[in-house]
Order: C-alpha cells, then structure tokens, then sequence
C-alpha cells in the first residue's frame, strides 16, 4: 500500500478519535498535524508496522501537547455540539467530558464508546491497561460526583 | 455509569467533519532538502574544517579554566534489577510476553530542575530511557512526568523488552497485571537516593513495619526493615512483603527486595540492589527531553485549576517532635493502647499528634530501645526504633501537603541512660 492508500484507509478513524478527543472544531487540525509529523519523522506511513495504534497516538500526543499549552481551557466550546440535547444533566455531562483531560477522554471514548477492552485501548494509547483502568476510574469518579451535585 | 458517556460520544461524533484528505495533509509536510548538488561536499569538507579550528580556538582559550565551565554535579547510582515470577491465574488466562527478567539500571540526577534519567539497559545491550520530573506537593519519591525513550527516539510505551505477565478473565474484559516494571525504581527514583521513613510505614493502614533490624550485607552493617501488608484484594488475599537494606552510614537505600503473592494470580519478586553509587559531573543536554511527550503526566490526574507544583524541593522539616508533649500513663485512655505499651517505673512517654484521631507515641525506657507506637483510633502497630540514628523521620500528609519532621530521640535516650 502507498502512503495516500494507508492514510485513506484511516483518515475517518482518526478523524472520530479527534473529535472524541477535542471537538469538531479542532479535530482536522489536530488529524494533520498528527500525520505531519508521523511523516516528517518515519519518511512516510510504509515503514510503519502497524500505521493505525501509531498513528492514534500521535493523534493523542498533539492533542495533549496543544491541551498542556492551552492551560486546560475547554476543549471543545459548548457551540459546537448539537442542539436539542437538554436531557436533565446532560449539559453536566458535556460539561465533564469537556473538561476531562485528554487520556481520560481517550480511554472513555475507546472502552464506553468503541467497546475496546482495556487491554486494547491501552495498546492505542500506549500505556499499560492497568493506567487505562485508572484513567477510567478517576473519569468515573468526576462523573458520579457530578451528578451527585 | 458507562452509558452516560457513550451517549455524549454518540452526540459528538454525529458532528465529526470531513477529515483532511491526503494532499491536504502532503502539501503541510516539511519536506527535508535531500538534493545533493556539486558544491555540497565542498560545503560540508569547508565547514568541517571550521569547526574543528573553532573548537580547537575554543580549547585554546579556555584550556585551564575547565572548574568554571564543568557541568554540574549529579547523584549517580548503577542497580542490578531482577525479577522472578510464578503465574497462577485461577479461572484466568495467562497472558506472557516473554523477555529480559533482569536489567541494568543507571540513574542520575536530580539536576537542577529536579529530574532523574534512568537508563535501562537489557542482557542483549539494548538500552531504553526514562527520564522523570520528579516532585508533586515536594515529595521528591513520586514521578510527575515520565519521558520513555529507545535508541534516542520517543516511545509510547514502557518495558518494551522486558517479561510482563497479566492474568485475564475469559470474556477479556479485565486483566490483572502479575509483573512489575523495571521502570518502577526509576519512577520513584527517590528510593535510589533518599532514605526509607519508619513513619510512612508505620502509618499506612495494612501495610505495617514488623520488623527493623540490624543485619550484615556484604560486609556492611545495614538497617533492614521488613514490611507486610496482607490485606485483601477481589481477587484473594494479598500477601505482600518489602524488605529493604540500608546503610546506617548514609541512610541510603542498598538493596530492595519486593515480593507480592495474590492467591488467585500468583507470586512475583523482583530484587534490586545497587551496586555503585558515586558522584558525577554529567552536561545538562543528558537530562534533556527535547521531543519526547511524557508516557505518565499526573498533570492529568488532578482536576483543572488544582494548585499543584512541580517542583522537587523536599519542604522544609516540620519539627514534630516541638509538637510532642509527655504524657503520663493515665493519659493513655485505651485500654489495649495501655496494656501494649505496657508502662513501668522510670519510663517516659511522648505523644506525637498526628491528627484527631491519630498519634505516634514513643515509649522511652531506661537500658530498652524506644518504641513507636502507631495508633489510630486503636493501635496499629509499633516497632522499635533503630539503633545508631541521631533520630527518625515521620511524615504525614496535612491538608494535602506532605510534612516531614524528625523524632530526634537519641538525646533523650543519652538522658537516660540507654
């Protein structure tokens, strides 16, 4: 596979982590600085051995690098979701989410919402299942606090 | 639980936008000039040669002035780390990866900026790096970032070339992880360099200090503390025990052993000893982490707008023992408190106030080591002080600052006599 084939083939996936991750606002740019830089740095996507998990982190990795330089500001504005979604507690919900720090959102989104085991999801995020079921944990712990409130 | 996050993800990525297309994302890339042209190698060989005769004017210059330029000063310590592990996994899957049991580790720091660089190094030579920010609320023992590395590359994930065993359930869901990281004396590299506090253990719920003695290791007289925490856990009762060898001289950690055993998972043990410790002069660039992205960031763990600090900076000794008053035998309204301490004629007892409920107290008694006691709400646990130490380091937690202070008994055991 070229490296256009290899990136067509993932480009909607990461582009839905992305927006799991920061919103719709800022997911492309955070998709393409991602793939960018995995490119400066390998040559390419070809040399990669398994260009998905590589790639999700490197989108993980810009997302936290921008998260950490923007002093933990909400990640994404709450114009940008859809309207209509006033369920009691709901606007908590997104409220939490968007306030979650980046690993924690990315262990909700691939375990809650892909259904990926903990296993899996640490294997794309790059750390150990056991910090996957801690991230998991303390974004649970936020969640049951706020809707004890 | 999990359903109220899955909904909010189902909202949000019904707005997922059209991603960035191939030639949107080609035509952003940096696309490094690798065209030779026929003036290239003349530029390099040109260069080159300006380098070399700018170095050789910049030794010429400084040549016996090498005290003020020297790099700074840093703690280093080499650790031979080993592990052994026996698997059970009752009604589970075991999931081995294989890999090195043992490593060389070499540690340096804290440098200025209070961070440690590890190298690990395999049997097969293959070296992978840590470097860690060290210091969260000034506990110079715990990681605040970790920046993993291979071959000067960024990693993103740890003990890459190490045997890590996990037990996981049969749907696959859960797993339960066996083996420890080589990573682990360099994520807390302060138990390379600092010593081990009797109070910590002595105040830690389960886990408790039963036993401190003096031992010979190598031909040294050393302090050895053995811990157990035999509490439970969901999947069997744990049964854990750390050991640890220190140098009265120094304070300093010389071999740690761990070892764990869960009744449904397995036994693990993992020793590490250290087998040079010395001071070097290392450039700052050897702690550089240009690059890399932190693997673990507890900045992630706090919630926004948490004061936190980064800094490595062990506060200042809170002197508890100012704090300590000497009680009399009657004050002692616990009855099983009483009967453990077990008060004579000529002893003296002193009261450490930890909290409401909590206190250390020290039984000092005529030809007797002193004795802490540990107490919260009732007895925890007590263990006698060590010997040939000016005093003993407690620490607690208050209000989420950690406070060191020293109980500086030697003084009063001299008083009398023992």
């Amino acid at each position: 596979m070229t490296d256009a084939e290899i990136y067509e083939s993932l480009r909607w996936d990461l582009m839905r982590y992305a927006t799991a991750l920061v919103g719709p606002d800022d997911a492309a740019d955070m998709v393409s600085s991602a793939v960018t830089k995995v490119l400066d740095a390998k040559g390419g996507l070809t040399p990669l051995r398994d260009a998905r998990p590589y790639l999700m982190r490197a989108v993980l990795n810009e997302v936290r690098m921008r998260y950490r330089t923007r002093s933990r500001r909400p990640m994404v504005p709450m114009a940008s979701l859809p309207e209509g979604a006033h369920e009691p507690g709901h606007d908590h919900m997104i409220d939490l989410v968007d306030r979650l720090p980046p690993r924690q959102r990315a262990a909700t989104y691939l375990v809650y919402y892909r259904e990926y085991t903990p296993t899996e999801a640490a294997q794309l995020m790059g750390c150990r299942p056991a910090t996957v079921r801690r991230y998991l944990s303390l974004a649970r712990d936020k969640l049951r606090e706020a809707l004890d409130e | 639980m999990n359903d109220h996050f899955r909904r909010v993800y189902v909202e949000l990525l019904d707005r997922t936008p059209e991603p960035p297309t191939w030639s949107d994302v080609a035509a952003t890339r940096v696309v490094p000039a690798h065209h030779s042209t026929r003036s290239g190698p003349l530029v390099a060989i040109t260069a080159g040669v300006g380098v070399v005769v700018l170095i050789g004017v910049v030794a010429g210059l400084f040549q016996g002035a090498s005290t003020f330029f020297a790099p700074p000063t840093v703690d280093y310590v080499r650790i031979a780390w080993s592990q052994a592990v026996e698997p059970r996994c009752l009604g589970m899957d075991v999931r081995d990866t294989g890999g090195f049991d043992s490593a060389t580790i070499e540690v340096w720091g804290p440098n200025a900026d209070g961070r440690y660089r590890a190298d690990i190094t395999a049997p097969d030579g293959s070296v992978e790096r840590v470097v860690a920010d060290v210091g969260v609320e000034g506990d110079t023992r715990r990681a605040w970032a970790t920046y993993p590395m291979i071959g000067g590359e960024a990693l993103f994930e740890e003990a890459t070339a190490f045997r890590s065993v996990e037990c996981v359930t049969s749907d696959g869901r859960t797993s339960y992880g066996v083996t420890d990281s080589p990573y682990v004396p360099t994520h807390i590299p302060g138990l390379a360099f600092m010593s081990p506090r009797v109070g910590a253990s002595l105040s830690s719920g389960n886990e408790s200090v039963t036993e401190v003695r003096s031992d010979e290791w190598r031909g040294n007289d050393v302090v050895v503390y053995v811990t157990r925490d035999t509490s439970a856990m969901e999947v069997g009762d744990r049964d854990l025990g750390l050991e640890r060898w220190v140098d009265p001289a120094t304070d300093l950690l010389q071999r740690m052993v761990f070892a764990v055993d869960v009744e449904s998972l397995g036994h693990f043990e993992t020793v590490s000893e250290v087998v040079d410790r010395q001071s070097v002069q290392v450039d700052d660039d050897h702690f550089s982490v240009e690059g890399l992205v932190a693997s673990f960031d507890r900045s992630e763990m706090v919630e926004a707008g948490e004061a936190v600090t980064t800094t490595s900076i062990v506060p200042t000794a809170h002197p508890l023992m100012t704090d300590a008053v000497e009680v009399e035998p009657d004050d002692i309204a616990n009855p099983d408190l009483h009967g453990v301490i077990d008060p004579r004629e000529g002893d003296r007892l002193l009261s450490v106030p930890l909290s409401e409920t909590t206190a250390l107290l020290v039984r000092l008694r005529p030809g007797a080591r002193p004795h802490m006691y540990a107490t919260s709400c009732g007895l925890l646990t007590s263990v006698d002080l060590p010997d040939g130490w000016d005093g003993t380091c407690t620490e607690l937690v208050r209000e989420g600052s950690l406070e060191v202070g020293r109980f500086g008994y030697a003084a009063a055991v001299s008083a009398l006599g023992g």
